[in-house]
């Protein structure tokens, strides 16, 4: 009954309720794409991180995630080996050594990290080899070397020519080596591009005089969801006195941080929208209430309490609240569907996304904290704008309301 | 005229909530635009400023193509005549001679990869602020050409101490490997994992001799007295010397990520004080529309003795200014005042998102602008979107007729 009558009200006055739905839905739309482009942005600067190199877990020496020294490797990487195998939750696994070492070329020479990886099980971990631009992946050829297209660019070299490289060895002395450049790769990310640069593990431990030794092994897990469960099963397999196993969590917080923040930023940005649309929906049904003091005095001379008065008005706001967040939804979905599927092409600002790792072209993410957000944000802030207005309806005095001029 | 004022204001008044809460959605878009846009763009100009006074300097004079690929091979001799010509410039405060490279350093235990910062000590300490970030030990001594100053992360990796020698090995100009030992004089901390592992700071004349230099250089930083000066000295120097090979490099040359990290974070802030002010631009639109429609009846009385469209359209238009010049008055003073209080109290973030904005390579510190542009645009985009939301309201007043209004419900 209310609501029917709530509802006509509405009706009666169709374009101011049509200003207030608008308003609603605009500014329901506009957070929502934004959003959910916020949110696409983060979750791939997170996923690239993962996918082009860290994986979902790592297992290091103790500490050496933080300080990256040549001597801890892993002890007995065999038995690590055969852990992991055990584990069902593994997709897929590989050995790694990580150096440091300054490439040069006859005109530049750069500061690198050289990483030795096994070109054929790496394949299946990571997705370097998908944005390989000139040339091809690792081989297993003897001393071939990956390249980024920045470094490239700096040595002023292309595929096929030649680079030294110099790099401290296990025993603290120095050793040079010759390496061809087998393929040039431009990530999504830009420290990537700067900062690694891939050959095989071999040719790496013939270099540093590591034996047959690795750093690490990185682990793709069967669902990444659950790494940091997986994690902790490893932990109970492995000797975490000696050993470190690092889900991508551990490895880059501040990322997962981020992600979180920008979480609860983006409630506080509905809320600021919400007043703004709050401050006009108690206009409106100011408005709308001093038109009908006199309807209200009949209302309430024939015997309609204050209570059903001031719900009416409620409902009203209620109705309008919802209608515009229904519209702004369904135009959020309309324009989010297409740009989920073609993305959003950021070329423009390639050089700030790749320091982000974006990649140029956003594809927007929804899930279901930002639905929730986008539902109630307008709703609550037109039942918060009625109230006022219908506590100046339900103080009136039937009488004297139904002379109000 | 002056009756038509007089009218205007008291329809204001008239229905005063309803003007009140107009009021208060215009005073509530412009506080939050203002206070934001005052937030991103002096945190912004902070953040410039600090990188540029730690060590990037104002500008950067180098030969051309140097910024793009840095490479041994495009350094110079920085002869008496150029040095004459920049001491010249009166905006310039002071310039200092640098050479950039890369190399290896190695402890008796460890070796780690090093960016190598050449500095003349004496005129650095009038370009940039660093020499103040060595916490432990000293910065280099105008004499002591091979000690180094390196980050903490550093010495820790290379298991060394302050007074503990390291051989830096590295490419030199001439091709051959550079090979010295030097004394490690100081530390410091930035913040910055990367920075505090890799830099070495050196005196310049050792690392002419590790590099086999010729005194040749890799760049002048030129200090200069305020950021404003930036584009008009570059312009001067670039006049000069662009014939000669020579280009002079603001910080969004020398650093395009801070810039474009900048831009990124500039057009999702003015996106979303976008999304508040339409918001905003409706309720007022409704405003107008309702005060308007809810007359029409006093309007075609009025029409109907003798005051003409255009002169209820002028009451319509003294209204909307006299709401959005208080509005503007109001919301000016009171984000003013709050811009001014953070302006003198910057904020101290802390916790995981201090450590956020570490990682960006920003100071965990939020600051305001007082610039009066932030006001400015601000108003503008008010007043804009009130003028857009008066054309319909507008529009029935001037449409209607004396009778029609008379019997309007």
């Amino acid at each position: 009954m209310l609501l029917k009558v709530a509802w006509r009200n509405l009706n009666r006055n169709k374009r101011r309720s049509l200003i207030i739905v608008l308003s609603a839905a605009v500014g329901v739309f506009a957070l929502f794409i934004y959003d959910a482009i916020s949110r696409g942005m983060i979750n791939q600067m997170l996923s690239n991180q993962i996918d082009v190199h860290l994986c979902d877990i790592q297992i290091n020496r103790k500490g050496f995630n933080d300080d990256k020294i040549l001597q801890s490797y892993l002890s007995n990487y065999i038995d690590i080996e055969n852990i992991v195998l055990n584990q069902d939750f593994v997709n897929n696994y590989s050995k790694r050594i990580v150096s440091f070492c300054i490439l040069n070329s006859a005109f530049n020479s750069v500061n690198v990290n050289l990483i030795g990886i096994e070109f054929d099980k790496e394949i299946k971990l990571t997705s370097i080899s998908d944005f390989i631009i000139e040339g091809d992946y690792l081989s297993g050829a003897k001393n071939e070397i990956l390249i980024g297209k920045k470094v490239a660019e700096k040595l002023e070299v292309g595929l096929g020519d030649k680079v030294v490289a110099v790099s401290a060895n296990l025993d603290g002395s120095i050793s040079t080596n010759l390496f061809n450049i087998s393929g040039i790769f431009r990530s999504p990310s830009s420290e990537i591009d700067q900062m690694l640069v891939f050959t095989n593990s071999s040719s790496l431990q013939n270099l540093i005089g590591f034996g047959d030794n690795y750093h690490q092994i990185v682990i793709k897990t069967k669902n990444r969801e659950k790494v940091m469960r997986y994690r902790d099963e490893l932990i109970q397999r492995i000797d975490t006195s000696q050993y470190e196993v690092l889900a991508y969590q551990d490895i880059i917080p501040l990322l997962v941080t981020m992600l979180e923040s920008s979480k609860s930023a983006m409630v506080i940005i509905y809320a600021i929208i919400g007043i703004g649309v709050l401050l006009g929906i108690i206009n409106s049904m100011l408005m709308s209430v001093f038109e009908r003091i006199q309807e209200f005095g009949v209302l309430m001379s024939i015997g309609m309490n204050n209570f059903k008065i001031f719900l009416m008005i409620v409902f009203e706001a209620f109705l309008l609240g919802s209608i515009g967040t229904f519209m702004g939804i369904i135009l959020g979905w309309i324009v989010y569907i297409p740009l989920s599927i073609y993305g959003l092409d950021l070329s423009t600002f390639s050089e700030g996304l790749q320091m982000y790792s974006v990649g140029n072209v956003i594809y927007p993410e929804i899930d279901l904290g930002l639905i929730l957000n986008a539902l109630l944000v307008m709703p609550i802030a037109s039942i918060i704008g009625a109230i006022y207005p219908s506590i100046k309806a339900i103080k009136l005095q039937p009488t004297e309301a139904m002379r109000y001029v | 005229m002056e009756i038509v004022i007089k009218l205007a204001w008291r329809n204001i008044w008239r229905n005063w909530r309803r003007s009140l809460i107009t009021l208060s959605a215009i005073v509530f878009a412009i506080v939050l635009s203002v206070l934001m846009r005052g937030i991103q763009l002096g945190t912004y100009e902070f953040n410039i400023k600090t990188s540029i006074e730690l060590f990037t300097g104002y500008l950067q004079f180098q030969r051309a193509g140097y910024n793009e690929n840095p490479s041994l091979y495009r350094t110079f001799v920085p002869d008496k005549s150029l040095i004459n010509e920049l001491s010249q410039i009166k905006e310039i405060k002071g310039f200092t001679n640098r050479i950039y490279a890369g190399g290896l350093v190695s402890s008796k235990s460890n070796s780690t990869g090093a960016i190598i910062f050449a500095i003349d000590p004496e005129n650095e300490t009038k370009v940039s602020v660093f020499h103040k970030k060595v916490g432990d030990g000293s910065f280099i001594g105008k004499e002591n050409y091979f000690d180094i100053v390196v980050g903490k992360r550093m010495l820790k990796n290379l298991n060394v101490r302050i007074g503990d020698t390291v051989v830096i090995l590295t490419p030199g100009f001439d091709g051959s490997m550079g090979n010295y030992k030097f004394r490690i004089c100081g530390t410091f901390s930035m913040g910055y994992s990367d920075f505090d592992g890799m830099a070495v700071f050196m005196h310049i004349n050792g690392a002419n001799n590790l590099l086999s230099m010729d005194d040749r250089i890799s760049s002048i930083a030129i200090s200069l007295n305020s950021l404003k000066d930036i584009p008009k000295v570059k312009e001067m120097i670039n006049n000069k010397f662009n014939t000669l090979g020579f280009v002079a490099l603001d910080w969004m040359d020398l650093m395009p990520d801070l810039k474009q990290l900048i831009e990124l974070d500039d057009i999702s802030g003015v996106i979303y004080l976008g999304i508040l002010l339409l918001v905003v631009a409706f309720g007022i639109l409704n405003t107008l529309l309702m005060s308007v429609t809810e007359r029409f009846r006093e309007f075609g009385v009025l029409l109907a003795i003798g005051i003409k469209n255009s002169q209820l359209f002028i009451i319509l238009i003294i209204e909307v200014i006299f709401l959005i010049l208080i509005g503007i008055i109001v919301g000016s003073v009171i984000s003013y005042g709050l811009n001014y209080y953070i302006f003198l109290n910057p904020i101290n973030l802390s916790g995981d998102i201090a450590k956020m904005y570490e990682e960006f390579g920003f100071l965990p510190q939020i600051h305001t602008t007082l610039d009066i542009s932030i006001f400015t645009s601000t108003i503008n985009w008010i007043i804009i979107l009130t003028v857009i939301s008066t054309i319909y309201p507008a529009y029935r007043i001037m449409k209607l007729e004396s009778l029609k209004g008379i019997r309007y419900t």
